[in-house]
């Protein structure tokens, strides 16, 4: 078994190794730099080629040729490709090349944003969608299943940022009940212990900032949940259904035992190993639609933050945010399979 | 082999055949509809070009006729994708058959038209740094520093430059250096007149409008000052049973070290808390003296002595006296000052002085006593006083600069100045707030607290104010104004156009060179209407590139008519009868790569 | 031609008819499921009324442009205030929304036919040969052919860095050889050594006139790609390969590399297209290579490579059509997640080039109207999008229950 997780490490590696490639090539390859985006309508000649002197943008991407020929090893070396990867290895995300603003320091209240943000949404999806999938399977061909099956679908169909805008519509403008935006109202102080705001609004015993946070994270929460609940309930009762043909379940309902109990005992336990995973696989999902649904609610958190980067080319974001992010897909998957091996005993690990 | 290759030679077909699809299918969409005059002509035109290249290249390569439009909202063009599909849908009603085309994002289209490859018509726009003038012509048509050759200025030559749309004009870019040495405010004033009409004859541009910003409030606010140059004054707002005012705004700051940065998010709250020699009058655009008592000229204008305001401390108790200003100036100015570092852009510096060092017009900032100063200049400035009193040039405590160093208005390390409001916090990306200086030298201001929270959403914004969150804020859409004004509890107010949106002709376009093409462009756009549309009762329809509050703004231009007739008249004139769709790259100006 | 009856075709091959009926099968099972019975009707209307509006309800976006009838709410019958019926309503530039979804809807059409179009055929055949060549030994042509592209490959390096081509054709050239000689001391360390020395040299030898450092950089870097070469490289080299780059893509959240490709790209609905195609690559390729898999041992195929037919053969003419039914369900729902994720880019204002009508456009433009009362803008557009997206999900779900009987339960 641990021989099966090294081995999964290490096919991890090289997966790693390429994300950051790709991160780093994008950046460079998209046209206009930093220096044109900060400067906007005023620049002058002057001004963009020393700050592209200074973020080393007049480098070569990869290796210099000519530094080479010189007979300059280190300076062959010296391109921007190995810049990046010396910080990256250095643990060090550089700072936002606009704000001169440690992109650490951002991410670690704009990253557990995000997070909160996909807790939440699963969680509304969990405590929908199971259930919807369990009653679907029990009642099968039903009308009940007919219905919950496409409305889950019309959930995996959604465009969310429409869903978003709806709601803002009906409930911040024609309701006036919830703030159409942001994290936090006006003049509401919370003392950042997790910075997940929900967490931290009850640890500080704030009943009022609490009922704050949530009138602001529901929304985004709701629009955000409407995709993996469709998901969850239709893989629920997919696998409910392919438990409830297996013998041990008919053996239980021929012994007598009572149907709410077979299907509660027996059959949902066994039932729940592609749930999980298909939960776990959906987390990644919800970071990738972030970056809608923070435009929408003015949601302070990663996805928006890395588009911000990319249009302003401020590279420090990009790479710091898309890395976080795609660590959390490969992170996510790595576990998943993990867990998969762990618990379902039909896989080998050799 | 024969198996791999085969399959290889399958995979680029059918890859081909998807781009083959995706190419034809955007063709025809694109021509069918455009039904009427031009359609029967188009593919007789395209057939040719594709036939001999190698003629076409001597003449000059065809392109689509295309009109760019700016992927961001400016203030100057509040909407610009649907101002974009309006101008196409005039344009298309002359004959004009414009492509839409968003060159890519804002960096990319501001790299573009710096390079000159918005070959086209593009949309863009400039906001006013100091009021002067000067600050709004010679960018785009004084001589550049590569036209100066020899002493002589009556002899220098403006070469077209790809910034300005390949746009050059001797005779304009003469006066502009005259206006720009003369002291004599009314001579200076004729020549920028002269300058707008000379413009406004060659139809250099098209002007399309001003918009006056609009600020909405809640009706417990009042003492509000919006400024059309600088930052609005917050010193004299109440409001009603609170002591704290909330402002809401679409953007963060980006840096509140005023000296490094560009952007009118910093300058905002700089402005409060930092103050220069000499500062705009409350709404106008007229410098008067701020920490400076007094700035005298000697007779060539070329230097400038300054009685220095005294008994003035910064908020970390320090005093103000020539040292500090000294300290400030020369820390924008040298390059080696251990304060200017090398990761900090002193682009304000570099643009309203003329470079940095050597280069600099101020060539040095001398002390007469403690609280007297001397600058000297290289040359005379006519908008001296004007650029002095820039947010930009805020003067900060040299102990707080020596003190956070590289780090100076980050976060971590607020602006230390002698302003109304001193810093208290800021939360990156939400709000920054600051409090009343109670020891302020011209008196403590009326207001207690003064937060700004960033909701970038227009709408949200407005519906925050709605609700409460916040009691003012800036810029939002029309129609939500419209609403304002008929709410009670909420009024709006106007901060004067200090910004001109334009539309530019590239004049590597061989179509264009031609004035009278380019006056059918001015004739077929409805500019009155675009201004209806999207500006509302905030915007006007600009006639010049000044706004109408700088003094220098020409009213005896007569505008160009809305007149479609009169548009395809002159481009039949010109020599298309059936209208403008594919135009010529001019081969005698290339881009530099 | 015309003596052939379909009956005479049916009679002589046996094989065909049967391959037919199940086809007919999977159709009888689908239209008797209401929910794809739905899903086919709300296809059919979007696609027909796309391509009918396209082609015969004549609309120039161009000069399409009334101000005097901007932001007016849906009316059924005209009146004095809005003089013509706008079923949605009319936008800021007073243009009829109705006009404008209908005539979207061919946009999004060709978004998404194009999009899966792309990760249809690229994922597909990289799923196909990785999920083949994974179990299928090679041919010795085929690993030539895969020796040498190796070798090209990592020739690039050298022959850049002394600025001229030789290495790369002459690194070609000994993956072509490693290839040829498979047995050339094999199971010795001997071989090892003797191609990591040819690397050497091959690519040493071009660069010494370039300096002894960029010699000794290329020596370096060739004897690194002899020693891999000298390797027996198999097919499982290539998969794995292709899926860890799959990997890569798929790391990425999908937006956010549409987003990046678009950027890169430039924006306009084509290259919206192609992004949006790329991004989905690695579904497609994952998914043909397990289906390969799980067919790759049947007797069929064994029998195949028994009888020794050519690997193109069997890929297509019997590994290709035994996999058709989970890929015709992904690119059913992939149609959808294309024009979902289309929407999206046009929401943010990467997408079609405006006026041309697009449905995350509309939304985009006309959202800032929201809060002054104009939900008509907003909500027509959006139904559009979910409604197709739907569609297109309903039918997909039906096929699968037509096409999988084992998964009908």
């Amino acid at each position: 078994m641990s021989n099966y997780i090294i081995r999964r490490i290490i096919s991890v590696l090289p997966t790693l190794i390429g994300v950051t490639f790709v991160i780093f090539m994008f950046q460079r390859l998209i046209p206009g730099d930093p220096a044109v985006a900060m400067l906007g309508e005023h620049a002058t000649e002057e001004s963009i080629e020393r700050l592209r002197e200074q973020f080393g943008l007049n480098r070569p991407l990869f290796l210099d040729r000519e530094a080479l020929a010189d007979g300059d090893l280190a300076g062959f070396f010296d391109s921007q490709y190995v810049r990046y990867m010396k910080r990256l290895f250095s643990l060090d995300m550089g700072e936002s090349i606009h704000r001169r603003i440690p992109v650490a320091e951002t991410l670690a209240i704009r990253f557990p944003a995000t997070i909160e943000l996909a807790l939440l949404s699963m969680f509304i999806a969990i405590i929908i969608g199971i259930p919807v999938g369990i009653i679907s399977a029990a009642k099968r061909n039903s009308a009940i299943d007919s219905i919950s099956m496409v409305g889950s679908l019309v959930g995996v169909s959604m465009p969310i940022f429409w869903l978003g805008l709806m709601e803002i519509m009906l409930f911040a403008v024609l309701m006036q009940w919830l703030p159409a935006g942001g994290r936090l109202g006006t003049g509401i102080e919370i003392k950042p212990i997790t910075n997940l705001y929900l967490v931290d609004s009850l640890l500080m015993g704030n009943f009022q900032a609490f009922k704050d946070v949530f009138a602001h994270i529901i929304m985004p929460a709701i629009a955000l949940a409407t995709i993996p609940m469709g998901i969850i309930a239709r893989m629920t009762r997919s696998s409910m259904l392919d438990v409830l043909q297996e013998d041990y379940v008919r053996t239980a309902r021929a012994k007598g035992l009572g149907r709410g109990l077979v299907l509660f005992r027996h059959a949902l336990k066994n039932a729940s190993l592609p749930v999980v995973t298909i939960i776990g696989l959906q987390m990644g999902t919800l970071l990738a639609g972030a970056v809608l649904t923070e435009t929408i609610f003015s949601w302070p958190g990663i996805g928006r933050w890395v588009y911000d980067g990319i249009l302003g080319r401020d590279y420090p974001i990009v790479q710091g945010g898309t890395l976080v992010i795609a660590l959390v897909f490969v992170g996510v998957n790595f576990f998943v399979d993990i867990m998969y091996a762990l618990l379902d005993p039909r896989i080998r690990y050799d | 082999m024969k198996n791999k290759s085969y399959l290889l030679l399958l995979l680029m077909l059918v890859l081909g055949m998807a781009l083959v699809a995706c190419g034809s299918n955007t063709e025809p969409a694109a021509e069918e509809p455009a039904a009427e005059e031009p359609a029967a002509e188009e593919p007789a035109a395209e057939e040719p070009a594709a036939e001999e290249p190698a003629a076409e290249e001597a003449m000059g390569e065809k392109i689509p006729l295309t009109l760019y439009y700016m992927p961001v909202t400016r203030f100057y063009y509040p909407s610009p994708k649907e101002i974009a599909e309006a101008m196409a849908a005039d344009l298309a009603k002359a004959g004009f058959n414009v492509q839409l085309e968003l060159a890519g994002d804002w960096p990319t289209y501001l790299g573009l038209r710096r390079e000159g490859k918005l070959d086209g018509l593009y949309m863009l726009g400039w906001g006013g740094d100091n009021g002067d003038p000067d600050n709004f012509l010679n960018y785009f048509f004084g001589f550049a520093s590569d036209d100066k050759v020899g002493d002589d200025p009556s002899a220098w030559v403006k070469s077209p430059e790809a910034r300005e749309g390949w746009y050059a004009n001797t005779d304009v870019a003469y006066l502009l250096y005259q206006a720009a040495v003369n002291p004599n405010q009314s001579e200076r004033q004729a020549m920028y007149e002269q300058v707008e009409q000379m413009l406004h004859d060659d139809v250099a541009r098209i002007w399309v409008a001003h918009n006056n910003t609009p600020l909405v409030f809640s009706s417990a606010v009042d003492g509000y000052v919006p400024q059309p140059v600088g930052a609005d004054r917050f010193e004299g707002v109440t409001v009603d049973g609170s002591d704290t005012f909330i402002f809401g705004r679409g953007g963060d700051s980006v840096q509140l070290d005023p000296s490094v940065v560009t952007d009118g998010e910093s300058f905002r709250v700089t402005g409060q808390v930092l103050e220069a020699l000499y500062q705009y009058e409350p709404g106008g655009t007229k410098p008067v003296p701020d920490l400076a008592e007094e700035c005298v000229a000697n007779e060539a204008a070329t230097e400038w002595t300054c009685t220095l305001r005294q008994g003035v401390k910064f908020h970390d108790g320090t005093d103000f006296n020539a040292d500090a200003v000294i300290f400030n100036y020369n820390r924008w100015k040298n390059t080696n000052d251990p304060y200017h570092f090398d990761s900090q852009v002193f682009e304000y510096y570099e643009y309203m002085w003329g470079g940095f060092d050597d280069t600099s017009i101020i060539t040095a900032v001398e002390k007469i006593d403690d609280y007297t100063v001397k600058f000297i200049l290289s040359d005379s400035l006519a908008p001296f006083l004007a650029n002095l009193a820039m947010d930009m040039f805020a003067i900060s405590s040299p102990t707080a600069v020596e003190a956070a160093g590289e780090d100076y208005g980050l976060p971590g390390h607020g602006p230390v100045g002698t302003g109304p409001f001193k810093f208290v916090e800021w939360v990156e990306g939400d709000h920054i707030t600051i409090e009343a200086n109670e020891d302020y030298w011209d008196g403590a201001p009326s207001i207690n607290q003064v937060i700004f929270r960033v909701i970038a959403d227009d709408s949200a914004r407005f519906l925050a104010l709605q609700a409460g969150d916040i009691q003012g804020l800036e810029q939002a859409v029309v129609e939500d104004l419209t609403a304002a004004e008929a709410a009670d509890d909420l009024y709006v107010m106007t901060r004067p156009a200090l910004n001109t949106g334009y539309l530019a002709f590239s004049y590597r376009i061989k179509e264009f060179q031609d004035p009278r093409v380019r006056e059918a462009v001015a004739h077929a756009i409805n500019r009155q209407g675009l201004v209806e549309n999207f500006y509302g009762a905030y915007g006007e329809v600009a006639t010049n590139f000044l706004p109408p509050l700088i003094w220098g703004h020409n009213d005896a231009i007569e505008d160009w008519t809305y007149d479609p007739d009169l548009s395809r008249q002159l481009l039949a004139e010109a020599g298309f009868p059936d209208g403008l769709s594919e135009v010529t790259l001019d081969p005698n100006i290339t881009p530099a790569e | 031609m015309a003596n052939i009856t379909p009956e005479e075709v049916i009679v002589t091959d046996f094989a065909v008819r049967e391959h037919r009926s199940l086809w007919i099968d999977a159709w009888r099972r689908l239209i008797s499921s209401n929910t794809a019975r739905l899903g086919m009707f709300i296809v059919a209307l979007f696609v027909l009324s796309a391509i009918l509006a396209h082609y015969f309800w004549e609309y120039d976006p161009k000069v399409d442009l009334d101000y005097t009838l901007k932001l007016k709410p849906p009316t059924l019958v005209a009146n004095e205030d809005v003089p013509s019926v706008h079923l949605f309503g009319t936008d800021k530039l007073g243009r009829d929304i109705f006009r404008r979804v209908v005539h979207g809807g061919w946009n999004s059409l060709r978004v998404g036919i194009v999009a899966v179009g792309i990760s249809l055929t690229v994922g597909g055949l990289i799923g196909l040969f990785a999920g083949f060549y994974e179990n299928i030994n090679m041919t010795s042509l085929e690993r030539i052919f895969l020796f040498g592209f190796t070798g090209l490959i990592m020739g690039i390096l050298p022959a850049w860095a002394a600025a001229q081509p030789l290495q790369a054709v002459l690194m070609a050239g000994l993956g072509v050889a490693a290839a040829y000689f498979p047995n050339f001391h094999k199971d010795s360390i001997n071989r090892l050594w003797i191609f990591a020395a040819a690397g050497g040299v091959v690519t040493a030898v071009p660069s010494l006139f370039a300096g002894s450092l960029v010699t000794l950089v290329c020596g370096v870097w060739g004897i690194l790609t002899g020693a891999l070469l000298s390797r027996p490289l198999e097919g499982k080299f290539f998969s794995n390969v292709m899926m860890r780059l799959m990997d890569i893509v798929l790391s990425f959240p999908g937006y956010l590399l549409a987003i990046a490709i678009v950027a890169f790209l430039g924006p306009g609905l084509e290259k919206g297209m192609i992004a949006i195609g790329i991004v989905s690559i690695p579904v497609y390729a994952r998914l043909t290579r397990s289906a390969v898999l799980a067919v790759i041992q049947k007797e069929y195929i064994l029998a195949a490579q028994a009888v020794g037919e050519k690997h193109g053969r069997i890929i297509f003419r019997h590994l290709t059509p035994n996999i058709l039914s989970p890929i015709i369900v992904q690119t059913t729902m992939g149609l959808a997640n294309a024009i979902l994720s289309a929407a999206a880019l046009g929401f943010l204002g990467l997408g079609a080039i405006p006026p041309e009508p697009e449905w995350g456009a509309m939304l985009g433009d006309s959202y800032r109207y929201l809060t002054s009362g104009a939900w008509w803008a907003v909500l027509f557009p959006g139904l559009a999008i979910m409604l197709s997206v739907l569609g297109f999900n309903l039918l997909g779900d039906g096929l699968r229950d037509a096409l999988d009987p084992k998964l009908r339960t």
